[in-house]
């Protein structure tokens, strides 16, 4: 015969507290900051070791790596709270934070921050357009010059999931150092 | 005769894994690639109702095993895209996905042959398995209407998978 067995786990968040972080907040407070800042300089780090063309200067948009901040929210008595990039700030000056995460197709479609099927402008210093210089790592200026059409698909820096999964890891780490489990 | 080093040895178990599950799984018209740019020079949607599905691995984070030895734990990031035809299969590819990932795949060793200009698998052996940490399940929405958009950009999906081969490596 079968009987039913309910098992419900019990626990007091209070033991739980004491028996890892407990008394060393406050260490474990500027651990979890230093975190947010190591994972801040880890995602800007990302996405400028992965950029295909050197920075030209920026005309319809701001550069990603100066819009994304530390944010710190919260360092009260009890709480340490922090974000990195705001995307209200991020939607306003650099667009293109999403589309870079996530890789695109530009042909035809509207595409940020080139604004859509035609840019006018030159590759510098060689003031092409050459299509040797296609796919290179020159910066491109906007303005007059060329009319280009973008075709290619934007590969993506998916510096979004890359710190993610650093935060995951570094979280772990963090909560085995005060004796979570 | 050459071997594939860990993280490709990763790609292809993933991306061989994922073939016959689909097979097996009664999807028909799906493809698995590795590399993004590619996904775009194949068709998708259709009658057929073509998805493709991008396996790529991005990011390892190598941590010290233990004081005085060289070994590594390793956690493996890898990203996999879903390009699919509608939002209906969107939604049963990834759930099907996640139903398959989750339990983890065989992790083989590679060795490869080269014959003329071209190199292709000769062996493969089997070498414990992969096993899945943690996956986050995204939808990719470009806020911009569906028929602006590239119809590989309209029903897109991604997973983020954290994977550990759960040992040591040297």
């Amino acid at each position: 015969m079968l009987r039913q067995v309910k098992i419900t786990p019990k626990f007091m968040a209070h033991e739980v507290f004491m028996g890892t972080i407990g008394y060393n907040l406050a260490i474990f407070q500027n651990e979890a900051l230093m975190m947010g800042q190591g994972l801040h300089a880890y995602m800007i780090n990302y996405i400028n070791s992965r950029r295909h063309r050197r920075q030209g200067p920026k005309v319809n948009s701001e550069s990603l790596t100066k819009v994304i901040k530390l944010h710190i929210i919260s360092t009260g008595p009890a709480e340490v709270a922090w974000g990195i990039g705001d995307i209200d700030e991020l939607n306003k000056v650099a667009k293109h934070w999403y589309v870079l995460n996530y890789g695109r197709m530009v042909s035809g479609a509207p595409f940020i921050p080139g604004g859509g099927k035609k840019v006018s402008g030159y590759f510098s210093p060689s003031g092409a357009p050459d299509s040797s210089k296609a796919g290179g790592n020159e910066p491109f200026i906007h303005g007059t010059g060329h009319a280009m059409t973008p075709k290619k698909a934007i590969r993506s820096i998916p510096y979004i999931d890359a710190t993610r999964f650093k935060l995951n890891l570094e979280a772990m780490r963090l909560l085995q150092k005060f004796g979570g489990k | 005769m050459a071997t594939y080093r860990t993280s490709r040895s990763i790609e292809a178990s993933l991306i061989q894994y994922l073939e016959a599950e689909l097979v097996s799984g009664g999807w028909s018209n799906i493809s698995v690639e590795k590399s993004f740019n590619r996904v775009y020079d194949l068709a998708v949607g259709g009658a057929s109702k073509k998805a493709v599905i991008c396996v790529r691995l991005a990011e390892t984070d190598i941590a010290r095993g233990e004081i005085g030895s060289d070994s590594m734990i390793k956690n493996v990031m890898v990203l996999i895209d879903i390009f699919a035809s509608s939002d209906g299969q969107r939604l049963d590819l990834k759930d099907f996905l996640v139903s398959k990932l989750i339990i983890g795949c065989v992790f083989y060793n590679y060795t490869t042959v080269q014959s003329g200009r071209s190199t292709s698998v000769n062996t493969k052996t089997a070498d414990g398995r992969l096993r899945i940490l943690n996956i986050d399940d995204t939808p990719v929405n470009f806020e911009v209407g569906k028929s602006e958009l590239d119809v590989h950009d309209r029903y897109r999906h991604r997973l983020n998978l954290s994977i550990s081969r759960g040992k040591l490596e040297t």
